[in-house]
């Protein structure tokens, strides 16, 4: 055999230095050596069968890590080498396994749970215990639970581990000694969590109230599994029993305490628990949680679930809040809507609302907008002319709270906003903010005004003008300015006046929007097309064939495509098949999603092509366009790829598709005679 | 023409829900921008933050608002309104005091005690609206030589613009002395507080993608590198690229200072790990 080539093995030669550095550096020039001058077959061969001698060896802790990285680093191709090495025994078999556990496959998963079935080393078994846990299948999961009597409790616990990790079922029978002992009791509750049975409710619950804090998270966890598992199966109400039946304060102080836990996923479940309970002693554990972002909007729909009795708690913390936490609690008093309406309350948010701090400013305008009534009318309106986020929120803010107090009507509001005539900037943008919004009631008072804007200096107020016009319901002159606006000099005024023209349903703009389809920016033109497409009308169609055809921007053809499904005809049928070939995969996505409603075994041919396709997105799209369109003869290929499909979302959504299909059969197969093979559209 | 007429007042826009498929879409579309990961309520999160954004642009799916960020002329420009509103700018002055006093009373005498150091510069990684970077020029200033400076960056361009008025409220002071915010800020009506003139001299601001490791060049050679609660939002690949380009960006002997929950075990680095009286802290090695 011939020796290492000389530059792979310089590198190798570092992996047992006692310095840090130059480890780490050898794995890196390694690494770019195998990627930028890949080395032949052979040479990649024994350089990985020196990299797994370095894991095994026992002399060099340090060694053994450098090698795994590089192995890991290297990927898939290493696993023929490695299940060699694990048929043929030998040392290190702990460190290979967690090896394939890194960088193997489903086709290991035999070997794995050879390994861990046998009796040897439990480490040895513990890590084939975890490689199953990642890599998933029915097999690995016989395997798992296989292993939970098994006479090592590590092996247990890291069984239990991967078990959870794969949101296997366990009867709780089966559990009941692994929930007795101490080591494997966090590990089971977690497990207990997936198993569906209204049953073990009381007995997760009674473990929020454990001693060892892991088994509590790992218990609150469990539980809003459980419930979201239960209510899928129309049994929402197990767990509230659960919960109410072992009310009381130690249980909420537990709860409250896991809302500060570390890991966002024991936060989420201890907000969900303390809904649960209505606990507004939780207020204030949740609003110093908020620093969190990812909590921030949990902790909204937490307050809007407590309701009117969270108001005397939030009176209180408002009274005593520091400056920084202000915002997050004005936006906690948002959650309550209508119930929030406490003079206090009100007051804290006005002075918010007009102070220096425009995070809370913008904070206590949201909140207002949920919260006010006539009382915070006219703060808001002077907000109005605030530049940036609080301003903006205070637009959005004013409508909903004009619109409660006063009714969405001109001639109502008016009187209560500052001057229109001669109001300029963040005012101005303002005003058509809240017009928009107000507008949605019907009123046609709102649109002169704004026809009146669409004729102003500042390109943001225009593009805001025509956004709202388009925003009011019913007939009225806006869709005349609107198709002049198509010819403003600014792109994003032009599509805005599309989207508009194209809410308001308006048919005589078709010949507007058809020229607007021609339009040099590529935004507008997809804005028009969109609008034609909405309007439905057969005039439009030829023009969006011309469009899938010679528009050079995705965007606009991706819109154009909605509408030739619609046709029915050969031309566009043959045409959405050839674009499943389109290098672009957005429009790929539209033409299957295009072809989901069309008749034809050509059809379903040609979606079950792109769930060869590289992109996730892509395969998910034919998955939903075979299932919607019926044609059962999609069935067997369809189950083929299920089999095989790598990405769990997409699986989960051919999963859907075969199910679809397979109710769509058996109802054929019920109806004898009506089964002429040809798919529904 | 179509009519809708809500019984009552109306209310804020309803929100348009996102489906799996686009909130993955979006997610990988931010992931590729700028190495943020978005965690497993990455749906919840996009909904929350981006449903104004459909309303602005009036779209009327996330799948639209995906299009709109991957096709339109102005998708660039919304990408960066996108990053804006996903990501985190909480931030305060003087934060995590015991890091800053590691920073002045150990690692600026070793920048300053070196044969022919001039006066340090200073990068402050992700300084979202410019705290940190007014914070490490006052302590520059109560220490460090004439000439010091700090280059402040961040993926926000209104951070960043925030950040080079130097005007903040009272939550940004939740945590410094009465005497510093006194010594360096001047009260502005209205309770706000804008950095004094000295100190905004020496910090400059720059709108900065971290994945865009090819720009760090144009910060020249730095000193130290504050990158605070920062790489815990980034994937281990953007974490590994950024912390490399970091390496590159740092002089030798420079320091890096990641957030106290913060450490590049999972990024194979060439730092060197130097234990402080307080605190943790990478160092190029040289």
């Amino acid at each position: 055999m011939n020796p290492l080539r000389p530059d792979l093995a310089r590198c190798l030669e570092s992996f047992g230095s006692e310095r840090w550095r130059e480890r780490k550096d050898a794995a890196r020039d390694l690494m770019s050596v195998v990627r930028e001058q890949p080395p032949a077959p052979d040479q990649l061969a024994l350089l990985v069968e020196q990299l797994l001698d370095g894991l095994v060896s026992p002399d060099s802790v340090a060694r053994r890590s450098v090698c795994h990285e590089v192995l890991t680093g290297i990927g898939p191709s290493v696993v023929p080498a490695i299940r060699r090495r694990l048929r043929a025994g030998g040392p290190g078999a702990r460190m290979i396994v967690d090896l394939l556990g890194d960088v193997g496959g489903v086709d290991d998963v035999p070997l794995l749970a050879a390994i861990l079935g046998a009796p040897g080393d439990d480490n040895v078994r513990a890590s084939a215990a975890t490689a199953l846990g990642v890599l998933g299948t029915a097999d690995a999961e016989r395997a798992l639970t296989n292993v939970l009597s098994d006479s090592s409790e590590m092996l247990r616990m890291f069984a239990l581990d991967a078990l959870a990790r794969l949101g296997v079922a366990i009867a709780p029978e089966r559990l009941a000694p692994l929930l007795a002992d101490p080591v494997t009791r966090r590990a089971a509750v977690a497990v207990l969590g997936h198993s569906g049975d209204p049953r073990v409710a009381g007995p997760l619950v009674r473990y929020l109230g454990e001693a060892m804090p892991g088994v509590r998270a790992a218990a609150a966890v469990a539980v809003v599994k459980l419930h979201a598992t239960l209510s899928l199966r129309g049994d929402p109400v197990a767990v509230a029993a659960a919960l109410a039946a072992g009310d009381g304060e130690p249980l909420r102080q537990r709860i409250r305490e896991l809302v500060a836990h570390r890991q966002l996923e024991v936060k989420l479940a201890a907000l969900a628990l303390a809904g649960a309970l209505a606990d507004v002693g939780s207020l204030s554990y949740v609003l110093q949680a908020m620093s969190d972002p990812e909590l921030r909007e949990r902790a909204v729909e937490f307050a809007a679930g407590l309701g009117a009795p969270a108001v005397p708690v939030l009176v209180d913390m408002v009274e005593q809040a520091a400056p920084e936490v202000l915002g997050d609690l004005f936006l906690l008093i948002s959650g309550l809507g209508p119930a929030g309406n406490h003079p206090r309350l009100v007051e804290a948010l006005t002075t918010a609302l007009a102070g220096p701090d425009a995070h809370a400013a913008c904070m206590a305008a949201t909140a207002l907008g949920k919260v006010g009534g006539a009382e915070a009318i006219a703060p808001l309106a002077r907000a109005l002319a605030l530049e940036g986020p609080a301003g903006e929120a205070a637009a959005v803010a004013f409508a909903a709270v004009a619109g409660r107090a006063l009714g969405s009507r001109h001639a109502r509001v008016a009187p209560h906003l500052p001057v229109e005539e001669g109001a300029s900037g963040a005012l101005l943008r303002n005003l058509c903010r809240a017009f928009g919004l107000l507008g949605r009631g019907g009123d046609v008072g709102f649109v002169a005004p704004l026809i009146a804007w669409l004729g102003e200096r500042d390109v943001g107020v225009r593009l805001l003008a025509a956004r709202a016009l388009g925003q009011i319901a019913g007939e009225h002159e806006g869709a005349a300015a609107l198709a002049l606006a198509l010819h403003d000099e600014d792109a994003g005024v032009r599509a805005a006046a599309c989207r508009s023209l194209g809410q308001l349903g308006a048919a005589e703009s078709v010949p507007a929007l058809l020229t607007a389809s021609r339009d040099p920016s590529s935004s507008v033109r997809a804005a028009a097309v969109q609008a034609l497409v909405g309007l439905d009308n057969p005039i439009a169609l030829a023009r969006l064939r011309e469009v899938v055809l010679a528009d050079n921007a995705p965007a606009v053809v991706i819109q154009a495509i909605a509408g030739l499904s619609r046709s029915g005809t050969d031309q566009d049928l043959v045409m959405l098949m050839s674009l499943c070939r389109a290098p672009d995969h957005e429009i790929v996505k539209a033409a299957a999603r295009g072809l989901s409603g069309c008749k034809g075994h050509r059809a379903t041919a040609a979606v079950l092509g792109l769930l060869e396709h590289p992109r996730w997105d892509v395969r998910w799209a034919a998955a939903e366009a075979l299932g919607e369109r019926g044609d059962t003869t999609a069935l067997p290929p369809l189950r083929r790829v299920h089999a095989v499909e790598p990405d769990p979302l997409v699986r989960k959504v051919l999963a859907g598709a075969v199910a679809r299909l397979e109710a769509h059969a058996a109802a054929e197969a019920a109806a004898p005679g009506d089964g002429e093979g040809e798919p529904t559209a | 023409m179509n009519g809708r007429l809500p019984p009552g007042g109306i209310e804020p826009p309803v929100r348009v829900r996102i489906t799996p498929e686009e909130s993955r879409l979006l997610a990988e579309l931010i992931l590729d921008y700028c190495g943020v990961l978005l965690g497993g309520d990455a749906g919840f999160l996009l909904e929350r933050r981006l449903a104004s954004r459909l309303d602005h642009l009036s779209l009327g799916s996330y799948l639209e608002y995906y299009h709109y960020l991957s096709y339109d002329l102005g998708g660039p420009a919304e990408l960066l309104e996108c990053i804006e509103r996903v990501t985190t700018h909480e931030t305060y002055l003087f934060r995590e005091q015991f890091q800053l006093d590691a920073f002045q009373r150990e690692i600026l005498p070793v920048l300053l005690g070196r044969r022919g150091a001039g006066a340090p510069v200073v990068w402050s990684a992700g300084c979202s609206t410019g705290e940190e970077a007014y914070t490490i020029a006052a302590l520059l200033t109560e220490t460090a030589r004439p000439g010091s400076r700090v280059i402040g960056s961040d993926i926000s361009v209104r951070g960043v613009r925030a950040a080079e008025a130097g005007i903040y409220g009272p939550s940004s002071f939740r945590t410094t002395p009465e005497d510093r915010r006194e010594r360096y800020f001047e009260p502005l009506p209205g309770g706000q507080w804008r950095a004094i003139e000295p100190l905004r001299r020496m910090c400059t601001f720059v709108h900065l993608n971290l994945l865009d490791t090819a720009r760090y060049r144009e910060l020249g050679a730095i000193d130290t590198i504050f990158c605070r609660n920062v790489l815990m939002y980034l994937s281990n690949q953007a974490r590994r690229r950024v912390v490399e380009g970091f390496y590159d960006a740092l002089v030798p002997g420079g320091y890096l200072l990641l957030g106290h929950s913060e450490s590049l075990i999972s990024v194979p680095g060439r730092f060197d790990l130097v234990n402080l009286s307080n605190d943790l802290v990478y160092r190029k090695p040289g």
